[in-house]
This record gives C-alpha cells, structure tokens and sequence, in this order.
C-alpha cells in the first residue's frame, strides 16, 4: 500500500482537513461519506417512487379512469419499480455497506477509494436520465420494469435512455461490489478470519458475488434491446430468427439472484440486531454462512419459476418448480436460527428490535407466498396476478425496506453521535407494519380471484379489497414523514449516543467512540 | 367481565352473522369449472393449510419467547449459540414437507401439459388489443373485442354488471370435451386466461405454444389478458361460453352463414354514404384506441389522421399503409385484421371525416388489388 | 489517510473480477447470437 507515500510528495491537501461544502461531497472518498451519499440518494429516491405508489393507488380506489390515462399509468408503474429497486433498495443497502464493513472489518476505508466516489455519483446521472424521461415525448418507459420485448421494441425515446440508466446503475453496482469484495477478501484486520467476522460481512460478501455474476448479464440483455431498437438486430424479433422467450431467459437469470441481492444485507442487518436486543450470541453462525451461501447458489438454476406460463415443456416445469421449492429450506434455517437467538434471551424492543422481529415475521408471509407461487400449476393461475404483487411487497417492503428502517435506527446514533427519538420512532414503526399490512395483505385475494397485474382499471368485484389497499397505502407513505422527521433531527442534534449505544451491541463499530471519527483504525486493531 | 370463553363465542357469532356479507369478499380461488381448475384449487389449499400449520408452530413459538424472554420480566439471557441436532431436525423436516407437496403438484403439472387427443382445436391470436380466434376444424374466424362503452370507464355512464370483462363476440365451446388452444400473437407478448377454466398461456408472436381445456358445466367463464401488452392491456377480456353440443352446433352454423355473406361483399361496389357509415363503425373498434375518436391521436405517441398527409394525399398510399402498417412503430398491418371491404370502408370515413374532405371513395376492389402488389404481403385471418 | 500497509493483492482481486464481469457480459451477447 503506497498511496499514502505518493499522497505525500504531490498532494497539498492530503494532511489538512477535507473541503467544505459542495466540493466536500463531490470529491469525498470517504467511506463514511460516500455511505451518508448512498442513504440520502436513496431517502429521496424512496419519496419521488413512493408519491408514484400513491398516484397509482389513487387511480386503482375505484373501477372507471379518474386519474390517469392508460399509457401515463403503465410509467407509473414501470418507473416506481424501477426506482424503487434500483434507486432505493441497493443504494441504501451499499450506503450500508460503505458505513458498516470497514468498520466492522477494522479497516481505514473501502479498497479503492477513488473508485467507490465515482460508484456513487453515477447514481444521480442515471436518476436523471430516469426521471426526466417523463418530459420527453412518449413519456417515461412504460413497459414493466421487467422490459420485456417485442413491447419494449415499441416505445419512444426514453427507452433508450432508460437502457442507459440500467447500463449506468449496473457498472455502480460492479464497481461497488469489486469494493467490497476486495475490502472484505483483502483487508481485515489481522485475527480476524472469515468465520469470525459479522455475519452482516458475510451477507455483503455473497451479494456483491450475486452482483459480479448477473450484472454484466442484465447488461448484455439491455444492449441487445437497444440494437434490436436501433439498429436492425433480430435477437428478440421472430421475423428476424430472434426469440422473444430468449429475452425472458436472459433476464431472468440476472433478475433471480436479482431478487437476492435485494435481501441478502436484509438479514446481515437483521442477524445484527436481534443478538444485540436478545443480550445472547446469534445462533448457529456458520449455519447462517452456509445457508446464505446456499441460497445464493440455488438462486441461479430457478430463474424460470418466472416464466411458468411460456408454454415451456412439462420436465422444464418440474425442475424449476423442485429447485425453487429447494430454497424454502435454507431460508427456513435462516428464520429459525433468528428464532432461537431471540428464544430464552433478555429482549427489550427499542424501534431497531421492533422492525427486525416485524421482518422475521412478515418477510416469512412473502416467503410462504413465494412458496406457493413455486408450485407450478398453481402458479399457472397466479402469474401476472395481484397474488404475485402482494409476494414480493411482502419480501421487498417488510423485508428489504423494513431492515433498512431498523438498521438506520441502529447505526445512526453511532454515525451521528445522537440518539434519535424513540416515541417517533415507535409511532413511524407501529404505523408503517399496520399501513403495510392494510395495503398488500388484501392482494393475495385479489389474486385468487383474478385480477391482472399492470391494469389502470378492473372489473367490479375487485372494487372492496382495492379500495382497502388504497387506504392503506395513504396511511403507509404518510407514515413515511414521521420517519423523514425521525432522522432529519438525529443527523443534527439531540441526546448524545454512548460508545456502545446498545446494552448488548457486540463488534468492532461499537469500540469506537460516538459519532465514529471521519478516520478510524488507521493502525489496525488486534482481534483474538 | 365477559369470561375469554364468551368473547369468543361473542367474536364467532359475529364472523358467522357477518357471512352474507363477507361473500362478497372473494378468499380463494375462483369455483373450478374444469378437472384441471378443481385440482389446483385442492392443490392450493394443501399448500395453504400447511403453510398455516407452519407459520402457527414458527411464530406462535416467536411470540411466545417475546412475551417470557423479556428483560422487564425479568429473564436472564442464556449463552447457548448453537445444537447441531435440533439444525438438522430443521433442516430434513421442511426438506420431507416440501417431497410431500412436490409429488401431486408433480401429477398436476403432467396433466396439464398433455395437450393430445383433443376433440377441436382453436387457434387463439393476441392483438394490440384484442383476441382472435380460429376454429382449426370449422374455418370459422371472428374478432373478440371488449365491448364496455368507453362512457362507462370514464365515469359519465354507470357501470354494467360485466364490465372490463364483456366482449362482442365470446369464444363458444361445447360442454364436455377437450379442448385444445394454440396460441399465438400478432405484435407483443399477450396471454390468455381464463381461472375458472384453470387455462393460462402466453401469446409470443412468432411461436405457437398450446394448451387444453375441459370445461364441466355449461356457462360463460371470464378472463383477462395477462401480460402487459401497451396501454390497453387491461381492456382486452376474454368470454368462454360453454354450451350444450346442440347449442354449440347451431351457434356453428350461424357463424360459417356470417362469413359467407362478409365474403360476398367483397366484390360488390358500394356508394360514399354506405362506405362512410361501415367505416366509422370500423374506425371505432380498430384505429380509436389510438388516433382517438377525433383523429387527433395522442401527441409524440400516436400521429393525428385528421389533416395528416396520407389521410389527405394519394389514396394508393393510405391504402398500403392501413394494409401493411409501419414496421418499427406501433402501426399494425391491419391488412390480416380487416376485409377488403371493411379497409374500403375505414379509408373512405378517414378520408372524409373531420377537417378531411377529400372526397375519396376506395372499393374493396381496390384494396384486392393493393394486397397483391407493393409491400410485404398481409399476413393471413387469426 | 491511508496508512502505508504491506501489499495485500488487493489489485489482483479487483482486476479479477473486473475481468469476469467483462468475459461474462461479452459471452451474453455472444450466446444471444446463436
């Protein structure tokens, strides 16, 4: 390492402070800083999507078109899915990861520093590109996030732009992922092995494996959607000897470990939290490291329980529907083990422990209906349904959503030295489970019954349980406010955090004084 | 004090008073009306009931620990962080749960993929927006197309009964036999449902992917498209009416009249006013949903007919570009869809509605002859 | 500040997985070809 030498001899500012002020943040390659950029991004990501959520329930309280034409609705739709998954969900995992594994690991900074700044700021181009397409003619993308062609060969302008947006976010995702995967490989501290370093670690570790391996993937997929568009290509266009069906194949193989890559820090922040709530170690970590593995394994041979009704043959079905069944098993542990952590502990449920315990349990719903969506012939009658969109609200919101919530409440007091209010946070908990339920809880039924996906308008007997879920949606994104205030104050001012912060809170992070210094283990600290 | 015991009662009383109401509430599935539907209903509640049994074990045992293993009561923390029996206890239990669903969901996906021995196969074509069908074994061709009044989705008409899932001419099928679809679509992915039938597939232009169907009782089954398709994805249902073989055979018959009669138009020459009537009426099932009942289209999307340059230049290039469409955008060749005379028609109002005042009148005769010359030649009838 | 540290193969970790990403985005395209 001798980039602190080079720094030396030609770099003036290397030893003052940092800059002030917009140059600060443009240039920073602090890992603290970056995660601070990544939480924000993704803070105000979470809003623009969720005002779209809200607009596309608006129109959904009733049957007949009130709000919205047809066309404008299917944007909403595609561009909320996108954002959501792409400017929300991974940002604020790898504004995490940024935070949380040099810490954890007993490391100055990410691997490359320089390298971990352009990740995040390519971020904001390709938000951009996303939201501004809605001004172009055409309007935004409105052919599903999933993009499937010879529909996404139909649209204007912002399509392009919109393949542009993935090919930035996805080479974000690999830069940020080469990150930690060199941090984690390369640069514990001395004494601490792999199987002695946070399961949180772990969880990133494997994810940003799913990332090397399916980003460059999706990547191939959307280019050639863009030559197909542009210049005369045929691989989607059965005239040309192409294959629709191909597309499906490719993109499903990234959109699998895709979904993966959604949750997998989901349970590194869980697996964090419940030990330090519960007083008593997490139980059975090496279990937890294989079936994190195992499930990142099994994730690349389900891809076509996406794809049930393509009409692919019968020993096709069967053995996607076997290996996704599979995946209930490792989960299963998983969910067990979190389980018996909590089982004859010393619990107190401080608003970190409250949404961790909600995601145990709500993220098994989404796992439970994930399982009977496997089943292929019933799958047969759910795919395309509203029963698919209340599976992976489920999984996405109280799971994925839920553990950022819980571990910002966790972390941030030792990020910015304050506690933030508990009363708030409890009312933003209690209304956010109670809001979510009331929303997605009704669509499995609407499902059942029959009612499509991607739809502005739907037949009258859907019209009971969409107008709850309305209802429910009003009371989940304004709870989201509370959530705004919550950290709007703890980032500036309030109760002063201690070192520890949390009774039971075990790991390097902790060992460091409250905020965290902008430089930390310079020296590297000794783990036995 | 009402004892626990009594409340429950109370709350049971309640549920089973509240049940007229609550049927209104749709739980499940919809009521199977074929073999197929009825055993992915049972399977579905297998799968369901053991979910249950699991999250009641899983979570009651949760809620149990959070109630007695908390610190305000008192527990102190054990130290325990592993017991390799009980993980393997939980890792080969839910492994046998999972044999024991696989094997029937196993039997059921078999069944559903044997598409042989039908008795009458239909072909089914996905368009932007709407289904078309083609009875293999009777020649028989016709159009589905959803017939909701467009007053009733916006709100100045109150709604009828079936709407969003009525169409102007449903698929009829007789009671009892096997039914074979072969899929296919025209432009995007589509896909055909029908639940009460148990029968989903996608429609990919190109490929021809085939299922089959029995339904056990005679009524209408209602379905929607089920792949986003555009921007009326929602508004291209689907009816089965299943009927009695009599029924089915008469219903036949009327159909192969009405073709015939189409197919004598085709040669006949007809004036301005019965062109320009029959148009408008063409105009509005097929062109509206995107140039608008106005002609003005929708702008940066769907160009405008009213004053544009082909509805006003020469007619031979109105003619081929309502035939053949325009590759690459999202103007289909309406030359497979249409009948000559029914092209004649919509050609002849586009030419003379609105600000259009060109005076035109196209024969079918003409649009005969279009077909065989210029462009790639239509492709042929769903 | 980075501290000056002994060599930790770091690059080559990087430059690994740099190069799967690219071999595998390549062989996407490729395989759709076919």
């Amino acid at each position: 390492m001798t980039d602190a030498a080079h720094a030396h001899g030609h770099d003036d500012h290397s030893h003052h402070a940092p800059p002030a002020g917009v140059m600060r943040w443009l240039t920073t390659t602090n890992h603290k800083d970056i995660g601070s950029l990544y939480l924000w991004f993704a803070l105000i990501m979470l809003f623009t999507a969720g005002s779209m959520a809200l607009l596309i329930r608006a129109e959904l309280f009733q049957p007949g078109l009130q709000l919205t034409n047809p066309d404008f609705f299917n944007q909403l739709t595609t561009m909320h899915g996108l954002i959501m998954i792409f400017g929300v969900i991974m940002p604020a995992f790898s504004g995490f990861a940024n935070w949380q594994v040099p810490l954890m690991l007993g490391a100055p900074d990410m691997a490359f520093p320089r390298m971990n700044n352009w990740a995040f700021w390519i971020l904001p181009v390709a938000g951009v590109l996303l939201m501004g397409s809605f001004l172009l003619p055409g309007g935004a993308v409105a052919g599903g996030w999933t993009m499937y062609p010879p529909l996404f060969i139909q649209g204007g302008i912002s399509y392009d732009l919109t393949i542009l947006a993935v090919h930035i976010m996805g080479l974000s995702s690999i830069m940020g992922s080469i990150n930690i995967i060199t941090t984690i490989l390369n640069m514990r501290a001395p004494g601490l092995t792999l199987m002695k370093m946070p399961l949180f670690c772990w969880t990133w570790l494997i994810t940003a494996y799913l990332l090397i391996a399916t980003m460059p993937v999706l990547a191939g997929a959307v280019t050639m959607l863009l030559t197909d568009r542009n210049f005369g290509t045929s691989f989607f266009n059965a005239a040309g000897g192409g294959d629709p069906v191909m597309f499906q194949h490719i993109f499903w193989f990234f959109a699998h470990p895709e979904v993966y890559i959604l949750i997998l820090p989901a349970f590194g922040i869980v697996s964090s939290i419940i030990p330090t709530f519960a007083r008593k170690p997490l139980f059975g970590y090496a279990s937890m490291v294989y079936a994190t593995a195992s499930i990142a394994i099994l994730s690349f041979i389900v891809w076509a329980h996406h794809m049930f009704a393509v009409g692919m043959p019968a020993a096709a079905q069967l053995f996607f529907m076997f290996s996704t069944m599979l995946i209930a098993v490792p989960t299963g542990v998983k969910v067990f083990n979190w389980v018996a952590t909590m089982w004859k502990g010393s619990m107190t449920f401080e608003t970190p422990m409250l949404f961790a315990i909600a995601f145990v349990c709500l993220f098994t719903i989404g796992g439970f209906s994930g399982l009977v969506l496997a089943i292929a012939p019933v799958d047969i009658q759910l795919h395309d349904t509203y029963y698919v969109v209340a599976h992976f609200h489920y999984v996405l919101v109280s799971g994925a959503l839920f553990s950022i919530f819980a571990g910002i409440y966790y972390w941030l007091p030792k990020w910015s030295g304050y506690m933030y209010d508990e009363t708030l946070g409890k009312w933003h908990f209690w209304l956010s489970v109670i809001g979510m339920n009331i929303v997605f809880f009704p669509m499995h039924f609407l499902g059942l019954a029959g009612m499509p996906r991607r739809i502005p308008d739907y037949a009258l007997q859907f019209t009971e349980f969409n107008q709850i879920a309305t209802v429910g949606a009003f009371i989940f994104g304004f709870s989201q406010l509370i959530f705004l205030v919550v950290v709007l104050r703890a980032a500036k001012g309030g109760v002063k955090a201690t070192d520890r912060v949390w009774e039971g809170a075990e790991g390097l992070e902790w060992t460091l004084p409250s905020p965290a210094p902008y430089h930390t283990f310079e020296t590297a600290p000794v783990v036995k | 004090m009402t004892s626990i015991r009594q409340r429950v009662g109370i709350a049971g009383a309640a549920w089973a008073a509240s049940q007229p109401v609550l049927a209104e509430y749709a739980y499940n599935l919809q009521v199977p009306a074929s073999k197929v539907a009825q055993d992915v209903f049972d399977l579905h509640n297998l799968i369901m009931l053991v979910c249950l049994g699991i999250f009641i074990v899983v979570f009651g045992t949760m809620f149990y620990s959070l109630l007695k293993h908390r610190k305000s009561a008192g527990h102190k923390a054990a130290h325990f962080h592993e017991n390799t029996t009980v993980e393997v206890i939980w890792t080969v239990i839910p492994f046998v749960i999972l044999m024991g669903m696989a094997y029937p969901a196993a039997k059921v996906v078999i069944d559903m993929k044997d598409t042989s021995n039908p008795d009458m196969s239909i072909k089914v074509t996905g368009y932007q927006w709407k289904w078309g069908y083609t009875y293999l074994n009777d020649g028989v061709s016709f159009y589905s197309t959803l017939s909701t009044p467009r007053d009733q989705i916006e709100g100045s008409a109150a709604k009828s009964e079936n709407y969003l899932l009525e169409v102007d001419e449903p698929m009829v099928v007789p009671v009892g036999k096997r039914v074979r679809l072969l899929i296919t679509a025209n432009d995007v992915i589509h896909s055909w449902w029908v639940p009460a039938l148990g029968a989903k597939q996608d429609a990919i232009p190109g490929f021809i992917r085939d299922i089959w169907f029995k339904a056990d009782k005679v009524g209408t089954y209602r379905g929607q498209c089920v792949e986003l398709c555009g921007k009326d994805h929602g508004f291209m249902p689907i009816v089965v009416e299943v009927v009695s073989e009599a029924d089915y055979k008469i219903w036949l018959e009327k159909k192969k009249g009405a073709a015939t009669a189409s197919a004598a138009d085709d040669s006949k020459t007809f004036d301005q006013a019965e062109l320009i009537a029959r148009g408008e009426k063409v105009y509005t099932a097929n062109c509206a949903a995107c140039h608008q009942a106005n002609g003005m289209g929708l702008p940066g999307v769907f160009l405008p007919i009213n004053g544009s340059k082909v509805a006003t230049g020469p007619i031979d290039e109105h003619i081929r570009t309502v035939l053949n469409g325009r590759p690459g955008t999202a103007m289909a060749a309406f030359g497979g869809q249409l009948s000559d005379t029914d092209i004649a028609a919509v050609v002849t109002y586009q030419r003379n509605a609105w600000d259009n005042k060109t005076g035109d009148a196209a024969q079918p005769a003409q649009i005969a002859a279009a077909r065989g010359g210029a462009e790639a030649a239509a492709p042929a009838a769903p | 500040m980075m501290a000056a540290g002994k060599p930790n193969g770091k690059y080559r970790t990087a430059i690994l997985l740099a190069v799967w990403a690219l071999g595998l985005f390549i062989f996407t395209l490729y395989s759709g070809l076919k």
